[in-house]
């Protein structure tokens, strides 16, 4: 077990002083595209080995002509083979944020000036580029840590025309991917330690003291929508609320300081989560910098970012 | 792959086949639902079980390709993964090496291109995932595929050592006895008079030998028992006789085609014979085992010599016998002879004579003969028509009554020359017999009696055997195409299917390789392997490019005239438009700049506008053809 992983990364550092670092987008040059047997092509050769023996045995010549056509077409299928990889370009673009120890999707595009290249694993699915056009694929690779992450290496492989080899090469290129903390489970959550004056979060949840309608204004949250006032035909409302709900949330990384580092930011993600789907205002306190108390997917995605790229 | 194996398969085992193939194409069509396993467990056993009944036993070529068809059949109903397809695949290439074994032919050799080229299509449909790619590129993906792979496959077909391996005989298939027989009765030569099978082929080695035109006489076996009308080989023994050598010899091979006799066809006195061959006392070549297949040997034989100087009691007696009764009138007429005249030889032309002058006929349907007992007479004297075999038959009968010893020779006489590789042809339809008679001082002497009857008493539907052979004009045509047929097959034959270590010895050594010597076999077929690869190597690095197709043919002339200029180094930058390109190269070459100017406006008309004149087209492309550039300034060299 050892050994193999030693071997592979034996391997991969042999690679890359031989390839050198990837550009973005990439040719792929014949000289990167490694090539082997597979085990279809390991069956086949020893059938042609049988087929060999029996024609010498009966010595029958056009036994053994037959058997080297087919070797002949065994090694054509090796250039081949080959060939449908080279020459493709790849692109490769950041993947969306997600959490970390969920997938991040990269989306590959590829394609080829001249030719078709058919049956190219290594995405989600295996995919077939045209001649001329463009194919986008994902390839799928797991967050690991919050931060920014870099993308593995993945590899591009095809066996296409007989299924005899495998074409693959190695693909390393300098994008990065933002990954936020794991929010934390749902049960423990930061409001009972982290609101800073605020009341516990209680009152969010069912009996809101209703203080009236007013018309509807572009930026109100549809979940406020009185939808019995639409249904009387008097048009959207918005309900109102009196101000026992929720003054702003503040979250402070500081009042955590007793929960290991990652556990913390753990559950600030997961509050502000939760405040985020309450779509409810709040604001966040790390490192001395303080994201003002606001609402929406923009405000969530900076916490989250600050959260993710915090350094002690 | 399978339809050339059906013709030998069990019927029971052709029905199973393609109830499954069909099975199959409902599944496909008509989403009928293929078998489940239990049903699938028990149509294995089932079949298993029926060629075990069938064939005896599950191994040799015959019944293992039985087994490999009704594996191939199971396998595609239950073909689901490309695994599954893949082992389909090698089973159907294991069915395809069996056709060879079984029949190796020419034409099996030519159906099974076009045959390998539809499996490899659909192995190529299959591997791609999502089994989108068209039936068109896929075949024209397998067809790249075989097509370097033929050059690779010569070579390695010549260069592959070939030893002599101990066969294993699993079974071999049957060969129907042909040609003529080692006995003789009425009629059995005359029917082989009608068929226009080649019987064997030769090569001489001396192309002035080839050249002339003599009747020659191939030996076949010698009958020497005389019984109810019939000539039968009768005893062999061994002594042998004593042969002077005159004259010069003839060298040459023969191709026989498979007779299932054991005896080869030579020129009379064989003095050199294959290794596996001998000779018997009476001057034919034998061999063991009968031949099954197509053979190729090489005889060296002395026309002119004379064999059997000394002969011995026990031949004079076997070569003088004749029935207890029977033929009377015969019997008379050569005791008749034998008083009269003082030497054999005045005895033979006496009785070539009586063919001569008296009404005899040389016909293919001559009366038949009824009585047995009396067959020589009421040929001699009543119905005085038949073919070789009664001429040759009532000679000897009559020589043996007269005291000489005879014996009667069949074989085939002539052939023909084919124009195209020199090689002559001898066909079933020229086989004869004659007879020889011993005269002391000089041996076996060959008399071919039919020589005597005259001309205009042969039937012309017996010419070929009586006459020297001369073609048919009026279908010179069909003579053309099947000497260049006949010079094909010889050449076939030759080459592939009987390269052998003694063919491959001569062709390294004409190479100027040590066959011997395992280690330089071994440096040439790497060496030759290592060529096809570096070959095809640079093949990919010069391009195995293909543009891609255009269906517009305008914008086709156009990227051709992208090309030209490109060759000079004014390329067309990616995502440039026409005009701008045709400026920078206007700029770039000023003394073609009108051309450029006119292509460019030609293309841009007919491609992008309703309004291009009828023609354009045309003059468009004349004008690509036509560019020639001239005094294209050198680009300076970037340090």
């Amino acid at each position: 077990m050892i050994r193999r992983r030693w071997l592979k990364q034996q391997a991969l550092a042999w690679a890359r002083r031989r390839q050198g670092v990837d550009v973005n987008p990439l040719t792929l040059h014949r000289r990167r595209i490694y090539i082997l047997p597979t085990r279809h092509g390991v069956l086949f050769a020893f059938s042609l080995l049988a087929m060999l023996l029996a024609s010498l045995n009966y010595n029958n010549n056009l036994g053994l002509l037959f058997t080297f056509v087919l070797a002949g077409v065994g090694i054509t299928a090796l250039f081949q083979c080959q060939h449908n990889l080279a020459g493709l370009v790849v692109h490769v673009s950041p993947a969306a944020a997600t959490f970390a120890g969920l997938d991040l999707l990269y989306p590959v595009v590829l394609q080829h000036p001249q030719r078709a290249c058919t049956a190219i694993d290594g995405g989600n699915v295996p995919v077939t580029v045209h001649a001329g056009q463009y194919e986008t694929t994902h390839i799928t690779q797991k967050a690991i840590h919050r931060g920014r992450q870099r993308m593995a290496r993945f590899s591009l492989s095809t066996t296409f025309p007989l299924g005899l080899f495998r074409a693959w090469v190695w693909i390393e290129v300098d994008v990065a991917t933002l990954v936020w903390p794991q929010p934390a489970t749902a049960a423990v959550t930061a409001n009972s330690t982290g609101s800073n004056g605020a009341t516990t979060g209680s009152n969010q949840r069912g009996d809101d003291d209703f203080a009236g309608l007013r018309r509807w204004q572009y930026g109100d949250s549809i979940r406020h929508v009185d939808w019995h006032a639409l249904a009387r035909n008097q048009g959207l409302m918005t309900k109102q609320f009196t101000s026992t709900a929720a003054p702003p949330q503040h979250f402070n990384l500081d009042t955590l300081r007793e929960l290991p580092l990652e556990l913390a930011l753990s559950r600030l993600t997961r509050s502000i989560l939760d405040a985020d789907a309450r779509a409810c205002h709040y604001g966040l306190t790390i490192k001395g910098e303080t994201l003002g108390p606001a609402s929406g997917p923009v405000h969530r995605d900076r916490c989250l970012t600050a959260l993710a790229l915090h350094k002690p | 792959m399978l339809i050339p194996a059906m013709p030998h398969t069990r019927p029971w085992a052709v029905v199973l086949i393609s109830a499954l193939v069909l099975w199959r194409v409902a599944h496909h069509r008509f989403n009928m639902p293929l078998p489940g396993r239990a049903l699938r467990i028990a149509l294995t056993l089932a079949a298993v079980g029926a060629l075990w009944f069938s064939y005896g036993t599950l191994f040799g070529v015959v019944a293992g390709s039985a087994l490999l068809i009704v594996m191939a059949g199971l396998k595609l109903i239950e073909s689901r993964s490309q695994r599954d397809y893949f082992l389909l695949l090698i089973i159907t290439l294991f069915i395809g090496l069996a056709d060879f074994l079984y029949a190796p032919s020419a034409l099996l050799a030519v159906y099974m291109l076009p045959a390998l080229w539809l499996t490899l299509t659909a192995v190529v449909i299959v591997n791609d995932a999502l089994q989108r790619i068209s039936s068109r590129r896929a075949a024209r993906i397998s067809a790249i595929l075989m097509l370097p792979a033929l050059p690779i496959a010569v070579v390695l077909f010549f260069v592959f050592p070939r030893v002599h391996v101990p066969v294993w005989h699993l079974g071999g298939g049957t060969v129907a006895t042909t040609g003529i027989s080692d006995f003789m009765a009425p009629g059995s030569i005359s029917q082989l008079a009608q068929s226009n099978r080649i019987a064997f082929r030769v090569h001489f080695n001396d192309p002035a030998v080839a050249a002339t035109n003599r009747r020659r006489y191939w030996r076949g076996p010698v009958l020497h028992h005389f019984a109810y009308g019939t000539w039968r080989r009768g005893d062999t023994h061994h002594q042998s006789e004593r042969t002077t050598l005159h004259g010069s010899p003839v060298s040459y091979t023969v191709t026989i085609q498979p007779t299932n006799h054991n005896w080869l066809y030579a020129l009379d006195t064989p003095v050199h014979w294959p290794d596996k061959a001998m000779l018997s006392t009476d001057g034919t070549l034998y061999v063991k085992k009968p031949i099954r297949q197509r053979r190729r040997y090489n005889v060296v034989s002395y026309p002119q010599a004379r064999s059997g100087l000394d002969l011995s009691y026990r031949s004079r007696e076997r070569d003088l016998q004749l029935p207890a009764d029977g033929n009377q009138q015969a019997r008379g007429l050569a005791q008749h002879w034998h008083h009269k005249f003082a030497t054999p030889g005045a005895i033979v032309k006496q009785a070539l004579a009586l063919f001569a002058d008296g009404d005899f006929y040389y016909t293919l349907t001559p009366p038949v003969i009824k009585n047995n007992r009396n067959s020589i007479d009421t040929f001699l004297f009543k119905t005085q028509r038949g073919f070789c075999e009664h001429y040759a038959s009532a000679f000897v009968f009559l020589m043996r009554a007269a005291g000489i010893p005879s014996r009667v020779v069949t074989g085939y006489a002539g052939g023909k020359r084919n124009p195209i590789d020199g090689n002559w042809t001898v066909r079933e339809s020229r086989a004869h017999a004659w007879a020889e008679v011993w005269i002391a001082h000089r041996g076996w002497v060959r008399v071919d009696p039919t020589a005597a009857i005259p001309a205009d008493h042969i039937d012309a539907n017996a010419v070929t055997t009586a006459g020297s052979g001369a073609r048919s004009p009026s279908h010179s045509w069909f003579n053309r195409w099947d000497d260049v047929w006949i010079a094909t097959s010889t050449f076939w034959h030759r080459w592939v299917m009987a390269y052998g270590p003694t063919l491959q010895k001569s062709v390294f050594s004409r190479f100027g390789i040590d066959y011997g010597n395992w280690l330089s076999v071994a440096t040439t077929m790497l060496a030759a392997i290592v060529a096809i690869l570096v070959g095809l190597g640079t093949m990919q690095l010069l391009g195995w490019r293909s543009r891609i197709t255009n269906n517009d043919p305008a914008a086709r002339h156009y990227a051709r005239f992208c090309r030209k200029l490109a060759r000079l180094g004014i390329r067309r930058r990616p995502g440039e438009g026409p005009l701008d390109f045709s400026t920078r190269a206007q700029h770039a070459c000023p003394n073609n700049a009108h051309v450029i100017d006119t292509i460019t406006q030609h293309y841009i008309a007919l491609r992008y506008t309703q309004s291009a004149p009828p023609d354009g087209l045309k003059q468009l492309a004349q004008s690509v053809s036509r560019l020639r550039i001239r005094g294209i300034p050198k680009t300076p060299v970037k340090k």
